[in-house]
């Protein structure tokens, strides 16, 4: 198990450094000189030697490597000159609503995914089974940012239930998350079934159904359970699409997360901030993807035995 | 049988708006300032945004760019990835450990934020975008097709192959790439579905196309400013956009059943 573990956490560890090396070549693949692009082509000329020296880009590339390096390190990755701010703070302060809507989102996507899932693999070819591909179909093929829109003219604008946007309160959440939730859902639905549908085909399942339990019983505790390994990895993974997907539907509903905070850099044309936001929501999907690589690996112990990369 | 001709004709819609583009006499781009935010009417079926062009027109044009960028993505990473992986999964050894560990740190980025962040440091524009997202797409093709050569060069016509002399390259090229084809296939239609959704949601985030050129993503940013006056601004390309999204989905579902494709999405 503790080698099973080892093995995840360097291949993570070299995943981030890649990241990281990948993300400090972002601003060097701006065409042109970043500095007139950051500040505007009637910038004075004592402004833009500032910003050189403050982004050190009159250092050689190796210099600026090592103090990038040395910066991420040391959680100083400098000042954000829009906000005027330091990055790790304006970071700490939009990182837990990022969170939180994934989590929230996470949980209407199992609410639908898995009962939906369910249905549609225990009725197979019938018409629940279609109508639940078919919203699996619609589900991906449906843009997040449109559907948010859609959603703000309906429940926003339309009904006055919820607030357009922003953060105030807990009805704020509620848009935003069924709107990452659902697309989300759609993508989960349609593993739930091809996942049951494998299981249900087990020996094990003929004997529970040989042994007179009903059906219900059958599904959702011999099925399910052994269905809901495989499941596991897939929601780990998907929770990183879920926190990408987060950068668009943040600005949408002007979720004040992580997301938000890249768009607004990207605008605002502040390069390390844009870095910065990269680099954190890049680390905390493969944090996520470890973290669940390992919650499977305690839970089946077919997984640390057999794997070997 | 709908499930085939539905989506077949919504893509000929999509091409043919593409070519009507060309053969009609569009006005994407012509503002009428006393059509301002005017609702669907017999003059703009769709109605006119917020500076007065026709929505409808600006959807034909905009299949244009969503046809170009998908298409030309999807086939830079068909062949860049299947190449690579193809190549580099059969010669295997040190070269193959590299590429298994590039491919891991491209995937550590989730979803299309290293798109949105190549966009952002390359400013808006088309070939931008392409390039954004073909540096971006090329990384599943390249697993796939390795995954893919692994598997199949053990088998024994490919060893029937090497112990006749046959020359690597044409192992790969008759021996092999013929029986890969039938999963890329299918990922490529899934690849042109989601770069509709990437190309459209990084114009969505204004780092698309330059204005006036039009695109479905930056129509529904344009219309995310007057939900309340003028929502078909925002309704009619979302709806469109989601047409093609999902008769390409259709196709691609189509294709794996046909082909026999193991399920991997």
């Amino acid at each position: 198990m503790l080698r099973y573990i080892g093995i995840r956490f360097s291949g993570a560890l070299f995943s981030i450094v890649g990241v990281a090396c990948l993300v400090f070549l972002l601003i060097h693949l701006i065409p042109g000189d970043p500095v007139e692009i950051m500040l505007g082509e009637s910038a004075k000329a004592a402004d833009k030697i500032a910003l050189t020296q403050k982004l050190g880009l009159d250092k050689s590339m190796s210099e600026q490597f090592v103090a990038y390096v040395k910066g991420v390190v040391t959680l100083d990755l400098g000042k954000s000159f829009y906000k005027n701010k330091p990055i790790v703070d304006l970071i700490l302060e939009r990182y837990p609503a990022t969170i939180i809507l994934a989590l929230v989102s996470l949980v209407i996507a199992l609410l639908i995914a898995l009962p939906l899932g369910a249905i549609a693999a225990t009725r197979k070819n019938t018409l629940a089974d279609h109508g639940a591909m078919t919203f699996s179909l619609l589900g991906v093929s449906i843009p997040n940012f449109w559907m948010g829109q859609i959603m703000i003219i309906i429940f926003a604008l339309g009904l006055g239930w919820f607030p357009v946007s922003g953060y105030s309160g807990f009805s704020s959440i509620v848009l935003p998350a069924i709107t990452l939730g659902t697309a989300l859902s759609a993508i989960l639905a349609r593993m739930v079934r091809s996942t049951l549908l494998e299981v249900l085909n087990e020996d094990y399942i003929r004997t529970a159904r040989a042994k007179g339990l009903s059906e219900s019983k059958v599904i959702y505790v011999h099925a399910l359970r052994n269905a809901l390994l495989p499941i596991i990895t897939l929601v780990g993974l998907q929770l990183g699409t879920l926190l990408a997907g987060a950068v668009i539907t943040e600005k949408v509903f002007s979720w004040p997360g992580i997301g938000l905070l890249a768009v607004e850099a990207i605008q605002k044309r502040d390069y390390p901030l844009v870095q910065a936001c990269v680099l954190v929501i890049s680390i905390t999907y493969v944090g996520v993807n470890v973290f669940t690589d390992i919650v499977y690996a305690v839970i089946d112990p077919r997984i640390r035995r057999g794997s070997r990369d | 049988m709908i499930r085939i001709i539905l989506p077949i004709f919504i893509l000929l819609l999509w091409i043919g708006g593409v070519i009507a583009g060309y053969l009609m006499q569009l006005d994407p781009d012509s503002i009428d300032l006393a059509a301002i935010l005017a609702p669907p009417n017999s003059a703009a079926l769709f109605g006119r945004d917020d500076i007065g062009r026709s929505i409808l027109d600006r959807i034909i044009a905009g299949a244009e760019t969503s046809l170009i960028v998908s298409v030309s993505v999807t086939a830079v990473s068909v062949v860049v990835g299947t190449c690579i992986g193809s190549v580099i999964g059969y010669i295997g050894g040190i070269a193959d450990m590299i590429l298994v560990r590039v491919i891991d740190i491209f995937l550590a980025f989730p979803g299309i934020l290293l798109a949105i962040a190549l966009a952002a440091v390359m400013g808006p524009g088309i070939e931008n975008i392409v390039i954004a997202l073909s540096l971006v797409g090329w990384v599943g093709f390249a697993r796939l097709s390795r995954a893919q050569v692994l598997s199949i060069k053990e088998r024994e016509h490919v060893q029937a192959a090497v112990a006749l002399g046959t020359r690597p390259h044409n192992i790969l090229i008759w021996h092999i790439l013929p029986l890969i084809a039938a999963p890329l296939i299918v990922e490529a239609t899934f690849g042109i579905a989601s770069i509709i959704i990437a190309e459209a949601g990084l114009s969505y985030l204004g780092l698309g196309v330059q204005p006036p050129q039009a695109s479905w993503g930056s129509m529904i940013r344009d219309g995310s400013q007057y939900l309340l006056v003028a929502p078909h601004m925002v309704i009619f390309p979302g709806l469109v956009l989601m047409s093609v999204v999902l008769a390409v989905n259709l196709l691609g579902d189509r294709f794996r059943d046909m082909l026999d494709v193991k399920d991997s999405h």
